[in-house]
């Protein structure tokens, strides 16, 4: 499939604003400016157009103009995403902010059904008066959408005990990419069959576009107990961190961040009084109900000062706790002072070789001249170093090149993964052969298919498209024959 | 390959699973996979001619990390061997599903057969980590990984959890533990009457922050067979610390005459469906559970046969099993239960929680997106044919 003919393009275009309306479709190069990039610098694309339907029959009308039509397209939701995901290479972008109602919500069988433009934190909002909450908490949550969480298998801090994107989403319906409209999994009771939902969640816009999605809400728990340990050594902080999950405590969250980010925090308007002068610290937080609380608090400060921790200290009241939480959730702003830009990256060990890769880490960042800041989800052995950086400087760019690879394969040798909420997208499709086997990424391919025959919705992005056996083969068939 | 006789082929390692993939999609056959034997068909058989393949050779842990919570195991391995390996860490895999701990970790996942801690501690597809799978190509696939956080690529992890065989024999398995809680008991409410007053005390437990690990409400006939008493039961069991656990026994003796059990109740109830019985499964929302109990102690009134039963309070999933004599047909026997569980499942007119889909955009069931699929990875039908018939 190649670029769509000035002449074709205005057709679509017509055909497009003929379902949305003329002014929710953008064509304008100033208009689309907004699409090129998503959180992750380094990636851009400029759509061809873009298309922003307004209601669930609009998103059918247009999935199936696309499909008549044989048009590959990119659904985008806020844009959040550190993957290079949604970004939308010469095909059309279907925006998908404005399906933003809160359907349903089912107190007594705590449940909510959401269109996928719904802003993950307005959720939780909504459903606070009924003392709920929706457990899925990426950093970007004030901004990012249902759709787009689902889209990524989101996590989050408190994704530790409660589960990640995946745990939390009971139903959906889903237009696949040809047009057919189909619900899968079920909101009113466990479903048969194959998990279609379990393989729709985290298929990064690849598999369809989701039209409601029913999920978990959470009861908000009676207690919350936060504590900021200070250690003298990031060695020290990850052993307490693999203690405290060995000794079968599990934490709301469990968070590290390293002496870099701690500076970057407290250099900022972000600043949440975290000790200038400690190498590393903890944040962990324990919730549930009251009873029995305080155990756990106690055992996770008695393990952490066993670990070698100079203080751990309690948040005192709501507002300590919001202002201990907010240097970790605005950590990436405050690195965005730092420099221009800011690559986030994201990876996961076991949890027991953590010590071990944030060493490797810091060996990897001096030799390549780039400074590491280390803040991510300990408890879960799920890593972000980030680097901040300018990329207009193609000799620093290249540099923050070679130490993300090689970060990432010390994180396969280490028995990880590339990549633990963010995705593949168009950043990590370069690890996929180091990570997956040739038959594993075909079996990928072939799901692929199965809900996109034709390969149009998010063309390009998770598996390298020359990992496809039969697609290879059809190349070489078509090059042979020409 | 190790073992073969005419009957069954017996596979000793991932590669002779490949090996027998093959040699049965080359001459246009079947396989019935086996691992323990106990899960043979849930009452959809297998296409007939299908070669039993017998994969309980694939057997054993082959890394248990416990400072990760995660184990490695072969899928042959029994529930049992794995629960011994972890418990000398203080550790479990608490799938703890429907059934015999001589089964098999891999027709648990293959089957996604979830037991009475599911609602508290997790469904088969959020504690698997990683599959191992010949696929009915012959592919030998390794999905997910070891992590326990992973969003690398398509997810064929929940693609082959309940799949029942169909899209690739799962040969190695990468599972999440848990900490086995400090204190563990386990209680039994009896309940004689479901007035309004009782159901709002035990969905104060089911709503409330003391989360039990398991609560099942167990009709008279299976509570007198497992002992607890002669009226329908709630068996409910609470895990965490001590102040926790105390705290949560005080809502639970809150709700009526209770009495203490031996942890082993609960491996009678998974363990409690006879081997001659006809076992129907019913899923609801959860917040419905008062109907199906209603319906439940009903059943159990009538005498005409004996009817075992028990619902998830968490889950809302009912478990019906009734008792056959020799000679009655399965079928006939579950489906006078089933046309009366039939008015227990209607739903409101209105359920389209979308509201503005118009006529020209139904919303189909995925039953061709499900062949699709089942196409994709076995194309020729090997994997156990008529299993999900």
């Amino acid at each position: 499939m190649t670029a769509l003919a000035p002449a074709a393009s205005s057709a679509l275009a017509a055909s497009l604003a003929a379902i949305a309306g003329d002014r929710h479709v953008l064509r304008d190069a100033s208009s689309l400016l907004v699409f090129e990039a998503d959180g992750l610098p380094g990636h851009r694309a400029h759509p061809l157009l873009a298309v922003l339907p307004g209601s669930r029959d609009e998103v059918v009308a247009v999935v199936r103009t696309l499909a008549a039509a044989g048009v590959r397209f990119v659904a985008r939701g806020a844009g959040t995403g550190l993957s290079g995901g949604a970004l939308a290479d010469g095909v059309v972008l279907v925006g998908l902010n404005r399906l933003r109602r809160i359907v349903a919500v089912d107190a007594a069988n705590r449940t909510a059904t959401v269109e996928p433009g719904v802003v993950n934190a307005s959720l939780s909002r909504a459903v606070l008066p009924l003392g709920l909450h929706y457990a899925p908490d990426p950093s970007s949550q004030a901004a990012c959408t249902i759709g787009g969480n689902v889209a990524e298998n989101a996590g989050g801090p408190h994704c530790l005990k409660a589960g990640v994107t995946l745990n939390h989403v009971l139903a959906a319906t889903v237009v696949l990419p040809d047009g057919e409209v189909v619900a899968l999994g079920s909101a009113d009771g466990e479903a048969e069959g194959y998990d279609l939902l379990g393989a729709f969640v985290g298929s990064e816009g690849c598999f369809g576009i989701a039209l409601d999605v029913t999920v978990r809400l959470m009861p908000n728990p009676e207690r919350i107990i936060t504590q900021l340990a200070d250690f003298t050594s990031v060695d020290d902080a990850a052993r307490a961190t693999s203690a405290i999950i060995a000794a079968g405590i599990l934490p709301a969250a469990l968070e590290l961040m390293d002496n870099a980010t701690i500076e970057a925090v407290e250099a900022s308007v972000y600043a949440a009084g975290y000790p200038r002068d400690a190498a590393a610290v903890l944040l962990v937080e324990a919730d549930g109900a009251a009873a029995g609380l305080d155990d756990d608090a106690r055992a996770i400060d008695a393990i952490c000062r066993a670990n070698g921790a100079r203080d751990v200290r309690t948040a005192t009241d709501a507002a300590d706790r919001a202002r201990l939480w907010q240097g970790r959730k605005k950590a990436f702003g405050a690195m965005g002072r730092l420099s221009p830009h800011l690559v986030v990256q994201d990876a996961v060990v076991p949890r027991t070789k953590l010590a071990e890769l944030l060493a490797a880490i810091a060996e990897i960042g001096a030799r390549h001249r780039v400074r590491v800041c280390n803040v991510f989800h300990a408890g879960d052995g799920n890593l972000h170093p980030n680097i901040p950086y300018d990329a207009t400087d193609p000799d620093e760019s290249a540099r923050v090149d070679a130490a993300t690879r090689d970060i990432m394969r010390r994180c396969i040798d280490a028995g990880g993964t590339i990549t633990g909420e963010h995705g593949v997208g168009t950043d990590k499709l370069g690890y996929m052969e180091a990570l997956f086997t040739a038959p594993t990424l075909d079996a990928m391919c072939r799901l692929r298919d199965a809900f996109d025959p034709a390969r149009r919705a998010n063309p390009g992005k998770v598996v390298p498209v020359h990992s496809c056996r039969e697609w290879t083969g059809a190349a070489a068939w078509r090059a042979a024959r020409e | 390959m190790t073992g073969a006789t005419a009957a069954a082929i017996h596979a000793a390692s991932a590669s002779d699973v490949v090996a027998a993939v093959h040699d049965a999609a080359g001459r246009g056959g079947a396989l019935r996979i086996v691992g323990a034997g106990t899960w043979l068909d849930a009452g959809r058989p297998v296409r007939a001619g299908a070669v039993p393949l017998d994969i309980s050779a694939l057997r054993g842990v082959t890394e248990y990390n416990p400072g990760d919570l995660t184990i490695a195991v072969r899928a042959g391995t029994t529930l049992a061997e794995v629960d011994a390996a972890t418990a000398e860490h203080r550790q479990w895999c608490p799938l703890l599903p429907w059934g015999r701990d001589g089964g098999t970790i891999g027709a648990t996942i293959a089957t996604a057969t979830a037991g009475p801690c599911a609602g508290a501690l997790g469904l088969p597809r959020d504690l698997v980590l990683g599959a191992e799978f010949v696929d009915g190509r012959g592919s030998m696939v390794r999905a997910g990984g070891r992590v326990v956080k992973n969003v690398a690529g398509f997810d064929l992890v929940r693609l082959v959890t309940g799949a029942w065989g169909t899209l690739g024999v799962i040969t190695h398995l990468n599972l999440r533990l848990r900490a086995r809680p400090a204190v563990d008991e386990t209680w039994s409410v009896a309940v004689e009457r479901l007035d309004d007053t009782a159901v709002a005390r035990i969905d104060a437990l089911r709503l409330g922050p003391y989360l039990p690990l398991a609560a099942e409400f167990v009709n008279d006939a299976l509570a007198r067979h497992l002992g607890l008493g002669d009226t329908p039961q709630l068996l409910v069991r609470l895990g965490g610390n001590a102040h926790f656990v105390a705290a949560a026994r005080a809502a639970v003796l809150a709700l009526g005459s209770a009495a203490e059990h031996p942890g082993t109740a609960w491996a009678s109830l998974r363990a409690a469906e006879p081997a001659r019985a006809s076992t129907w499964r019913e899923s609801g929302a959860p917040s419905r559970w008062p109907l199906l109990a209603r319906s439940v102690m009903r059943r159990g009134a009538d005498g005409s046969r004996a009817v075992h039963a028990h619902l998830s309070l968490a889950r809302g999933v009912l478990r019906v099993s009734t008792l056959l004599d020799t000679g009655d047909d399965p079928l006939r026997a579950g489906a006078a239960w089933r046309t009366s569980m039939r008015c227990v499942r209607e739903r409101p007119a209105a359920d389209d929680a979308g509201g503005d889909l118009t006529g020209a955009h139904r919303v189909a069931g995925a039953d061709a997106l499900a062949r699709r699929v089942r196409e994709a990875f076995d194309p020729n039908g090997v994997l156990n044919p008529g299993i999900l018939a």
